[in-house]
C-alpha cells in the first residue's frame, strides 16, 4: 500500500490530538477538584477532618485506568511511528551530508547537489542522513512534515516525507552542533513534477560546466564541495574503511593500504569501476549519487593510500574512462582536488612505460 | 577515592568518651558500617559494570578484531596475575580469619603475604605495559594508528580498563597497609573488626574484577 | 504548647549558636549545620544560574543578535544547565532538607556516617570551585549533555568542567550511601518501614538511584576525558567508536537524575498537604511503593532521549512503552494527594499553596511529558522549545517550587522564626504568573517548529519569545521577593515555637531551632506521622 507522508502529518496530528485531549480533561478535572475541595473543607467551613486511611478499590481504579489509557497513548504514537519508519519502496532516495555548519543534499541523478533541498510534490522521498567521520552530530528537522533524524559521524540514518503541496518549508538543524548551531538553516522546496525536472535538468547539465574561478573560492557555493575528495571520503567511505583507509570498521571492509587480494583490481580506473557497480556479495554498494567526477577523485583518493606495486592504468583505460563520462571538460576547482593534474599525471605514467 | 577510607573509619572509631560533641550518640555500629561498605561496592561495580559495556558493545561489533588485539597479549602474565591475586584474596581472608581467633600476629604476616602479591601483581602489569609500549602500542603512537579500527578500541579499552583496575590494586594496597598499622596500634581488635572486614570486601572486589577481565581481554583470541 | 496570647520564645542554646565561629561550622559533622551550610551554597548558585538564565532570555528577547555571540549564548546555556542541574536540582532537596530532617523524621541523631557527611559537602564544594574556576577560563560551549563528539571536539577546556561534574556525582553517591544505611539502622526501634514520613521514602528511593546510576556516569565522563587528553579512542567514530554509546551511558544516569531530583520533592508534598488538611494522607503506603516504583521503572527508560538519535526502531518502541508505564505511579500519587484533601479540614497557608503550585505545574509537566513519550508526536518536538518547556514544568515547576515550598514549610523548624505572611502570598503569586507567562509561549513556539539551543531564531517565532522573556522578569520578581522575605524572616522574624503547622513527626517533638542533640532519649512513636486527631482542637487552631 502506498502511504502518503500526509498520513505521517495527519496520524501524528491526531496522536497529538488524542494526548492533549485526555490530558487536559484530566488536568482540568484535577485542578476543579483540587480548587472545590478548598472551598468546601475549608478550615472556615469544616473545622473537623475526618479520619480517612485509605481506600482499596478507589486505589485500584486509579491505578488501571492510567495503565489503560497509557497503553492506549503508547498505541496512538505506535500508529504515525510505524509510517515514519518505514518508507514507501518506489521512494526517492536523496543523500544528505550534515556537516557545522551546511547542509548538502545530493540527488540520484549523479553528481547533482544543492544547499537547499528540491522536491518533487506528491512523490514519497526517502532522505539518507550522515556526517562525514570527523564532523558532530546534527540532526535533519522539517516542522511541516513532522519528521526528523539526527546525522551521527560514520553511520546512516533515514526519514521519509512526503509534499502533498507545492511550497516552501523551514529545514533546522535540531541537534546542538556548537557555534552557529541556530545558523544551520535550509529550505525545503516542494516543486510540481515539471518545475522538478525543470530544475533537475539544469543541473544536471551546470554539472558538465567549468565552474567559474571565483565560485570556486566562495565557500557557500554547492559547486566547491562537488570533488572535494576527502570529505567525500568521510562522508562515504570512512565509516567502513576508517579515516586513514585502514579498513575493518565493519568485517570484510578492505585495507586500503595494502594491495593484496583487491577483488576487482587496484588501477584507479578498477576503483572506479567498482565505485560505479559495487561488489557483488559484499556490503560494497554502488554510489550513482556520485558525479563521475566525484567518483574518479574518491578513487584517487583511495588510491593514495597506498602507494607502492600499484597496477597501472593503461592510456586505453584512460581514454575509455574520458570518452565514456565526458572527463576531458573538468571543472576548474581551486583549492581542492586537482583533478586535472592527476588526470595529466596518470596519462603521462602510462604512456612512459 | 577517600570515601572507601571514610567508611570503615567512621565506625570503626572509638565509641565512648573521644568526643563530647556528637560521636557518643553514633555508637558502633559493624551492621551499619558494612551495610555502607556493600552499598559502596555496588557503585563500584556499576563503575566498572559501565566499561564492560562499553566493552561487549564493541566486541559485538569489532568481533573478530578483538580477537586479533587478544592474540597479542600475554596469557602466560594475565594468568599469572590471576593466580597472583586469586592467592591474594585467600591471605587477606585468612588474616581476617587469625583476627578472629585473637592471633594478631598471624594476621600481620597473612596482610604482609597480600601486600607482596598486590605489588608482585603490580609488577608483571608493568612489564606487560612496558613490552607493549616497547612495540610501540601506546596511544597516540603512529604503529597504534596503523592498526584496524577494532584493534584500536581494543587497546583503548586494554589500557582503560586494566589502568583503572591496577588503580584499584594500588588503593586496595595502601588501605591494606593502613589496616595493618591500626592493628599494631591496637585501634583494630577481635571486637572491633569491621574496618579490617571492610578492607578485606573491597580487596575481594579489586580481585572479582580482575576475574572479568582476565578472560575478556586475554582469552578470546 | 502555649495558647495564642502567649508568644513563644526562641530557646537559648541551638544547633546554630552552641558553637560559634567559621571554623565550628566548617568542621562540624552536625548534619543539620551541613544542611545549612548546603542551603546557602546552593542559594548562591541558584541565583548565580537564574542570572544566566535571564541573560539567556534577554538575548532572545528580538529576532537576530542583541549582545551574544553564538558561542558566548552556547557558553552561557551550558553554564546555565551544568550549574542548575549538578550544583542546585540534584543535590537541592536531599542535600539540604535531607540532611537536616531525615534524622530527627526517624528519630535519631545524626546520620549514620557523620564525617562522611562532611567529606560529601566538601566534594560538593570542590566541584563547585571547579566549576567557578572553569567559568572564569572561559567556560565551555557543549550543553550540559556533553554529547561526543562535539565534547571531543569544541576548543573549549573540558577538562575542569568534567571534574567538577565527576566530584559532584560523588558528593551524591556518598550522601545516597549515607542515607540509605542511615534509614535502615538509625530508625527509632518503634518505628516500622511503613511509619516512616513519606519524605523520608522519597529521600531512601532517591538515595538507591544516586548510588546505582551516578557511577556510570561518573565513569563516562572520565572516559571522555581521557579520550579527549590521552588521543584514546572510546567514542571518537574517527577511531572505531561509537557516539551514540555516549547517549546510552549519559543518560542510563541522567533519566533516573530526574527522579532523583524529583522524588524528594514530591516527599514534600506529601508531608506538606496531610498537615493543611489536618488529615492523614490517602493511600500511605501507595505513595511510598509507587517512589519505588518511579525509581525502578525510571531507571529503564533512558533511551527515550535518543529518540530520533539513530537508534534501532524496536529500541525506541521498547523504551516508548515503558516511559509511558512510568506515568503511572506519578499519576497514582496525584490522585492520592487530592484524596487527602477530601474532607479535611483545610487552612491555605504559604507552604500549602506552594504544593498546589507543584501540582498545577507538575502535573502540565507530566502531561506534556506523555507527548514526549509517544513515539510519532515526540519525532516532532523532540529537541525543540517544547522539550525545555516541558523540561522545567517538571524541574523548576516541580522541583524548584518544592525547594522554596519545603523553605517555607520548614523555615520555622531550622531557624526558630516566622517570616511574613502576606509577602508571601506575594511572592507565590509573581512566581507562578512568571512562571507560566516564561514557559507556555515555549510550548507553542516548540509546536512550531522552533528547535532549542538556538541562540538566534527566525522572525516568525519572535511574539513566542518575546512574552517568555517578559514573563522570566515576573518570574525573577517572584523569586527576589520569596528570598528577601526570608531573609528578613532569619533576622527579625517572630519565634515561631516548635510545632507552627501543628504536624505529627517527630520533627515536631524537638525545639526550633533543634539543640544539637535534639533526642536526650530515644523517641517513642506514640502515633503514626499523619495522626492529627491526637491534637486537640485549640492546639491547632493557635
Amino acid at each position: 500500500m502506498l502511504l502518503a507522508s500526509r498520513d505521517i502529518v495527519q496520524k501524528t496530528d491526531e496522536a497529538w490530538y488524542w494526548l492533549a485531549g485526555i490530558s487536559g480533561v484530566l488536568f482540568v478535572g484535577i485542578m476543579a477538584t483540587l480548587v472545590y475541595f478548598v472551598f468546601k473543607y475549608s478550615r472556615k467551613r469544616h473545622p473537623q477532618a475526618a479520619d480517612i486511611h485509605g481506600n482499596l478499590k478507589l486505589e485500584v481504579t486509579w491505578i488501571i485506568l492510567p495503565t489503560i489509557i497509557s497503553v492506549f497513548l503508547f498505541y496512538k504514537g505506535y500508529e504515525g511511528f510505524l509510517l515514519m519508519r518505514n518508507p514507501p519502496e518506489n521512494a526517492y532516495e536523496i543523500d544528505v551530508e550534515a556537516r557545522q555548519w551546511a547542509w548538502t543534499f545530493r540527488y540520484p541523478e549523479g553528481g547533482v547537489t544543492s544547499s537547499e533541498l528540491y522536491v518533487p510534490v506528491n512523490r514519497p522521498i526517502k532522505l539518507n542522513l550522515t556526517t562525514p567521520i570527523d564532523d558532530v552530530l546534527h540532526s535533519l528537522y522539517i516542522p511541516a512534515f513532522r519528521v526528523k533524524e539526527d546525522c551521527v559521524p560514520g553511520m546512516w540514518t533515514y526519514m521519509w516525507f512526503e509534499g502533498d503541496k507545492v511550497g516552501t518549508h523551514n529545514i533546522f538543524c535540531a541537534e546542538f552542533c556548537g557555534q552557529d548551531h541556530a545558523k544551520m538553516l535550509s529550505l525545503l522546496h516542494v516543486l510540481s513534477q515539471d518545475d522538478y525536472n525543470e530544475w533537475l535538468d539544469k543541473k544536471i547539465a551546470d554539472r558538465f560546466k567549468p565552474v567559474e574561478a571565483a565560485g570556486a573560492m566562495n565557500p557557500d557555493s554547492d559547486e566547491i564541495n562537488a570533488c572535494d575528495a576527502p570529505r567525500l571520503y568521510k562522508t562515504y567511505c570512512a565509516s567502513c574503511h576508517g579515516a586513514d583507509g585502514q579498513g575493518g570498521m565493519v568485517e570484510g571492509a578492505r585495507d586500503f593500504r595494502k594491495l593484496e587480494k583487491w577483488k576487482q583490481g587496484t588501477s584507479i580506473l578498477d576503483i572506479f569501476k567498482t565505485l560505479t557497480k559495487g561488489v557483488d556479495g559484499t556490503q560494497m554498494r554502488a554510489f550513482p549519487n556520485l558525479s563521475p567526477w566525484d567518483r574518479f577523485a574518491v578513487a584517487h583518493y583511495v588510491a593514495s593510500f597506498a602507494q607502492k606495486g600499484r597496477t597501472d592504468s593503461t592510456l586505453e583505460d584512460c581514454a575509455q574512462l574520458i570518452a565514456e563520462y565526458k572527463l576531458d571538460k573538468p571543472p576548474v576547482v581551486e583549492r581542492v582536488f586537482p583533478i586535472d593534474a592527476a588526470m595529466e599525471e596518470m596519462a603521462a605514467e602510462a604512456a612512459n612505460r | 577515592m577517600s570515601g572507601s577510607a571514610a567508611i570503615p573509619d567512621d565506625a570503626g572509631h572509638p565509641v565512648p568518651d573521644a568526643h563530647p560533641g556528637h560521636h557518643d550518640i553514633m555508637p558502633y555500629d559493624p551492621v551499619g558500617a558494612r551495610m555502607g561498605m556493600w552499598l559502596f561496592l555496588l557503585t563500584e561495580l556499576l563503575l566498572f559494570g559501565a566499561m564492560f559495556i562499553a566493552f561487549c558493545m564493541y566486541y559485538i561489533q569489532h568481533g573478530w578484531r578483538f580477537s586479533l588485539g587478544s592474540q597479542e597479549l600475554s596469557t602466560a602474565m594475565g594468568g599469572a596475575n590471576t593466580l597472583v591475586l586469586l592467592t591474594s584474596s585467600l591471605t587477606m581472608a585468612l588474616a581476617i580469619a587469625a583476627m578472629q581467633r585473637r592471633n594478631t600476629r598471624l594476621s600481620q604476616q597473612l596482610m604482609n603475604a597480600t601486600i607482596v602479591c598486590a605489588v608482585g601483581f603490580l609488577v608483571v602489569k608493568a612489564f606487560e605495559w612496558g613490552g607493549k609500549f616497547a612495540h610501540g602500542l601506546y596511544p597516540t603512537s603512529d604503529h597504534m594508528a596503523e592498526l584496524s579500527q577494532g584493534e584500536q578500541i581494543f587497546y583503548s579499552l586494554y589500557f582503560v580498563m586494566t589502568g583503572f583496575h591496577a588503580l584499584h590494586v594500588i588503593i586496595g594496597g595502601v588501605l591494606i597497609l593502613w589496616v595493618k598499622r591500626r592493628v599494631t596500634k591496637g585501634l583494630v581488635t577481635t571486637d572491633r573488626l569491621v574496618m579490617m572486614e571492610n578492607v578485606g570486601l573491597y580487596w575481594h572486589l579489586v580481585d572479582l574484577v580482575w576475574i572479568f577481565l582476565f578472560p575478556l581481554f586475554y582469552l578470546i583470541g | 504548647m502555649s495558647s495564642a496570647d502567649t508568644a513563644p520564645a526562641l530557646p537559648k542554646l541551638s544547633y546554630l549558636n552552641e558553637q560559634k565561629g567559621l571554623k565550628s561550622w566548617l568542621t562540624t559533622v552536625d548534619h543539620k549545620r551541613i544542611g545549612i551550610m548546603y542551603l546557602v551554597m546552593i542559594l548562591i548558585f541558584f541565583v548565580v544560574a537564574m542570572l544566566l538564565g535571564l541573560a539567556m532570555r534577554l538575548e532572545l528577547l528580538h529576532s537576530g543578535k542583541q549582545f551574544m555571540e553564538g558561542t558566548t549564548y552556547n557558553t552561557v546555556m551550558t553554564l546555565h544547565g551544568v550549574i542548575m542541574i549538578f550544583l542546585f536540582i540534584i543535590p537541592g532537596i536531599p542535600a539540604v532538607f535531607g540532611n537536616f530532617f531525615l534524622p530527627i523524621m526517624i528519630g535519631a541523631n545524626d546520620v549514620l556516617f557523620p564525617r562522611l557527611n562532611l567529606a560529601s559537602w566538601y566534594f560538593y564544594m570542590a566541584g563547585a570551585v571547579l566549576a567557578l574556576i572553569s567559568v572564569a577560563l572561559g567556560g565551555v560551549d557543549t550543553g550540559w549533555t556533553f554529547y561526543v563528539p562535539y565534547s571531543g571536539a569544541t576548543d573549549a577546556n573540558l577538562l575542569i568542567p568534567l571534574l567538577a561534574a565527576f566530584l559532584l556525582g560523588w558528593s551524591s553517591i556518598l550522601t545516597g550511601i549515607n542515607f540509605v544505611a542511615t534509614v535502615h539502622r538509625l530508625r527509632t526501634p518503634s518505628m516500622g518501614w511503613f511509619d516512616m514520613p513519606l519524605f523520608v521514602w522519597g529521600l531512601y528511593a532517591t538515595a538507591w538511584i544516586a548510588i546505582i546510576a551516578t557511577p556510570v556516569v561518573g565513569i563516562t565522563l572520565v572516559l571522555v576525558l581521557i579520550e579527549r587528553f590521552m588521543g584514546i579512542g572510546i567514542f571518537d567514530a574517527a577511531k572505531g567508536g561509537d557516539p551514540i554509546l555516549f547517549q546510552h551511558l549519559f543518560w542510563i544516569y541522567s533519566h533516573p537524575a530526574v527522579y532523583v531530583m524529583v522524588l524528594p520533592a514530591m516527599g514534600v508534598v506529601s508531608e506538606i498537604i496531610p498537615v493543611f488538611s489536618r488529615k492523614r494522607i490517602f493511600g500511605y503506603k501507595f505513595i511510598a511503593i509507587s517512589s519505588l516504583l518511579i525509581a525502578g521503572i525510571g531507571s529503564l527508560v533512558w533511551a527515550h532521549h535518543m529518540n530520533t538519535s539513530g537508534m534501532a526502531n524496536w529500541g525506541r518502541v521498547l523504551f516508548s512503552f515503558l516511559t509511558f508505564l512510568v506515568s503511572v505511579p506519578s499519576a497514582v500519587k496525584v490522585f492520592n494527594w487530592l484524596a487527602t484533601l477530601y474532607k479535611g479540614s483545610i487552612k491555605v497557608d504559604p507552604p500549602l499553596l506552594f504544593a498546589f503550585a507543584f501540582l498545577f505545574l507538575f502535573s502540565i509537566g507530566g502531561f506534556t511529558g506523555l507527548t514526549h513519550a509517544s513515539l510519532s508526536t515526540d519525532i516532532h518536538i523532540h529537541d525543540t522549545s517544547y522539550v525545555v518547556a516541558h523540561f522545567h514544568y517538571t524541574m523548576f515547576g516541580g522541583v524548584g517550587t518544592m525547594f522554596f515550598g519545603a523553605m517555607y514549610f520548614w523555615f520555622p523548624k531550622m531557624f526558630g522564626r516566622m517570616y511574613k505572611r502576606s509577602t508571601a502570598f506575594v511572592g507565590i503569586t509573581l512566581f507562578f504568573i512568571g512562571f507560566n507567562c516564561l514557559y507556555i509561549p515555549l510550548f507553542l513556539a516548540g509546536l512550531n517548529g522552533m528547535p532549542r539551543r538556538y541562540a538566534d531564531y527566525l522572525p516568525e517565532y519572535a511574539s513566542y519569545h518575546a512574552w517568555s522573556t517578559v514573563g522570566s522578569w515576573i518570574l525573577a520578581a517572584g523569586i527576589l521577593t520569596m528570598c528577601v522575605n526570608l531573609l528578613q524572616g532569619v533576622r527579625k522574624g517572630k519565634p515561631a515555637g516548635p510545632n507552627p503547622w501543628g504536624g505529627s513527626t517527630l520533627d515536631c517533638d524537638v525545639p526550633s531551632p533543634p539543640p544539637t542533640h535534639q533526642f536526650e532519649h530515644v523517641p517513642e512513636m506514640t502515633h503514626g506521622p499523619y495522626d492529627y486527631h491526637h491534637h486537640t482542637t485549640e492546639e491547632v487552631t493557635a
